[in-house]
């Protein structure tokens, strides 16, 4: 599979009134073609800002890189000029919001906006960029009549799957998808996830997946990333994750999500708190949580092993290895 | 078309209830024959002048006079002059309505201008002086930076006439000034308005969906934040209009200011009765306008929340 989306060692900062927020400390992964990758983690983790960097829309929210490389398709994103921005964000990688409800100018129907991205994007006549975005709409299953409404007027499902309608509109490579499903209800959430991935079939897109919810994103991803204090811990294919977590952080994450849906008397819960992004991170992040931290694990920071196609970034993972 | 009907009926209620309390607070304000008659004079006369003028009516009655006068467009004669009052107002009311329309424009025009460039200009040097202008504008009365301009521009470089509505150039100095002084506070009303709309999530989903800055800032975000502007307008107009006492007498302007204020002064009753009605029909239909110009621009309001799911 070709690699579609690489992001090496990606760190960065916002600067506050507090002090430096140390957001990202060395984010790497990789995305291919055509497959739907999940990022997962609580909030603060970073899934949102790993994000916004890739769109370059985090330097808006005061972030600043301060190391690392963001390459897509062979291009380094972080030298496209303005020119280049405006094709990318949309054309070539699109966004679904976390919150449909807002995230439509309230003063245009949803067909405008539609019709708009479209032409932003293709040269086209009103005309057609109208037929086309009806077209987009019946792929989506909204009601024709439906995308002469204004935002105000439509349901927060109906909202969702505009807004999806306007990411796949320009036929772009990549899909970024931040927490999509957190405003649906639980029923309607099931349904999008399905189009989602049915779209994705189809267009030959591939899904980054944003989510804090384990089962969301065992549901349709093909490769799951795991995300902690503003690094990947893990990375794996969904099988591999699920049934051999090796990470910690990652085990104690599928404990709590109760995937399998036994019945229990309570709900596993992580012990502790994730660091302070105001304190410079040294050695694992998660090491003062983790039953099995060595002194090491406080002194440095466990770099990327791979087996299998199975990545972890963990001192004890390490040394069971070495051991068999 | 509902929603306009919906609000002429809501400006006709309104001016009912303005007709009623401008009726009693003029007769509040004392006893017209004093101003009209020698201290001297019998009580017969009094009394004969009280019939003529109608003032020995009941209250009631002479309320429902002055409704059904005003209703055919009569708006009685003035005490102190005996002419009609619609032909006094007539006279002076365009002076001062065109000055006021004029500072409006103006103040709109700079207040897009100035606060566009501060919101986009955020925290850098443009948006420091936009801020420095905007409290020197709001801390300067009107009648005092008048009274400078006049003396700089008009006495001394004589760039501008000084006194009168005779020629377009007049209107010059004063629209410009009112103008200047209005926009100080919307400008930083908008601003503020535009900021907070830049880091909306409509904005943030209009950029990433790749659209250029221009759309970004004129389609979406200020046309969002222009409702605002649309309501101070309303509310600044109506400032103008019963402001103008104090500008023209700075200009020598021959407009209603004057006008109101003689009248008063000689509790000349159907005129100042006439004068204040023709200012809540003023304001009540401007705001009217600004209502429907909204909903123009709003499909929330035109279509009325019910529709809401």
């Amino acid at each position: 599979m070709n690699r579609l989306l690489w992001v090496e060692d990606l760190s960065g900062h916002i600067d506050t009134p507090k002090g430096r927020l140390h957001i990202l400390n060395g984010v790497s992964f990789c995305v291919h073609e055509n497959e739907c990758f999940g990022i997962i983690g609580e909030s603060g983790s970073g899934k949102t800002m790993t994000a916004l960097s890739v769109l370059r829309y985090a330097e808006r929210l005061g972030f600043q890189i301060d190391a690392g490389a963001i390459v897509f398709e062979g291009e380094d994103v972080l030298g496209f000029n303005k020119r280049r921005l405006l094709h990318y964000n949309g054309g070539r990688v699109a966004v679904i919001p976390q919150d449909p409800m807002t995230s439509l100018d309230p003063l245009f129907t949803a067909e405008s906006q539609l019709v708009e991205t479209l032409r932003t994007h293709k040269k086209l006549t009103v005309k057609q960029a109208k037929a086309q975005a009806y077209a987009i709409a019946e792929k989506m299953r909204i009601a024709p009549e439906k995308l002469k409404c204004y935002p105000f007027q439509l349901s927060g499902g109906m909202l969702q799957r505009i807004v999806g309608a306007a990411a796949i509109a320009c036929h772009p490579k990549m899909i970024i998808a931040d927490e999509p499903t957190t405003a649906l209800d639980v029923t309607v959430q099931l349904q999008y996830l399905k189009l989602l991935r049915d779209i994705q079939d189809e267009y030959g897109a591939a899904i980054v997946f944003i989510s804090h919810d384990m089962h969301a994103v065992s549901m349709i991803c093909d490769r799951i990333a795991v995300m902690y204090a503003g690094r990947i811990v893990e990375c794996a294919s969904k099988n591999g994750l699920l049934r051999n977590p090796r990470h910690p952080y990652t085990r104690a994450l599928i404990r709590s999500a109760n995937l399998s849906g036994e019945v229990r008397g309570k709900y596993d819960t992580i012990d502790g708190v994730p660091p302070d992004p105001l304190a410079k991170p040294v050695g694992c992040s998660f090491a003062d949580r983790c039953p099995h931290s060595m002194p090491r694990c406080f002194a440095e920071t466990p770099p990327k092993t791979t087996r299998d196609d199975h990545e972890v970034c963990c001192w004890a993972c390490q040394k069971d290895e070495s051991k068999t | 078309m509902k929603y306009a009907v919906k609000k002429l009926v809501q400006s006709a209620v309104i001016l009912f209830f303005v007709s009623i309390v401008i009726f009693l607070a003029v007769r509040a304000s004392g006893d017209p024959l004093q101003s009209l008659l020698d201290p001297r004079a019998s009580d017969a006369q009094r009394a004969a002048l009280s019939a003529k003028l109608g003032l020995d009516k009941p209250l009631i009655v002479q309320y429902g006079i002055f409704v059904f006068d005003a209703l055919r467009g009569d708006l009685g004669n003035s005490h102190s002059s005996g002419r009609p009052v619609l032909e006094i107002i007539g006279e002076k009311l365009p002076g001062t309505v065109v000055l006021s329309i004029m500072a409006l424009l103006i103040a709109i025009l700079f207040t897009l201008l100035l606060g566009t460039l501060a919101a986009v200009k955020k925290n850098r040097a443009a948006d420091r002086i936009v801020a420095v202008l905007s409290a020197l504008g709001q801390s300067f009365p009107v009648f005092f930076v008048g009274i400078i301009a006049v003396q700089l521009l008009g006495v001394k470089l004589r760039i501008f006439p000084i006194s009168g509505a005779d020629t377009p150039l007049h209107y010059v100095l004063p629209g410009v000034l009112l103008g200047l002084c209005v926009s100080s506070s919307m400008a930083l009303v908008l601003r503020n308005n535009l900021l907070a709309e830049l880091e909306s999530d409509h904005v943030k989903f209009a950029r990433l969906r790749g659209l250029n800055e221009r759309s970004v800032l004129f389609r979406h975000a200020l046309r969002n934040s222009f409702s605002t502007v649309l309501s101070l307008s309303a509310f600044i107009f109506a400032n103008l209009i019963t402001g103008s006492i104090v500008i023209e007498s700075v200009f020598a302007w021959p407009g209603i200011g004057e006008l109101s204020y003689q009248a008063i002064m000689k509790r000349d009753f159907p005129l100042v009765q006439g004068i204040v009605l023709i200012f809540a029909i003023l304001i009540v239909s401007l705001s009217l306008l600004t209502d429907i110009l909204h909903a123009a621009l709003d499909p929330r309001i035109r279509l009325g929340k019910e529709e809401m799911q």
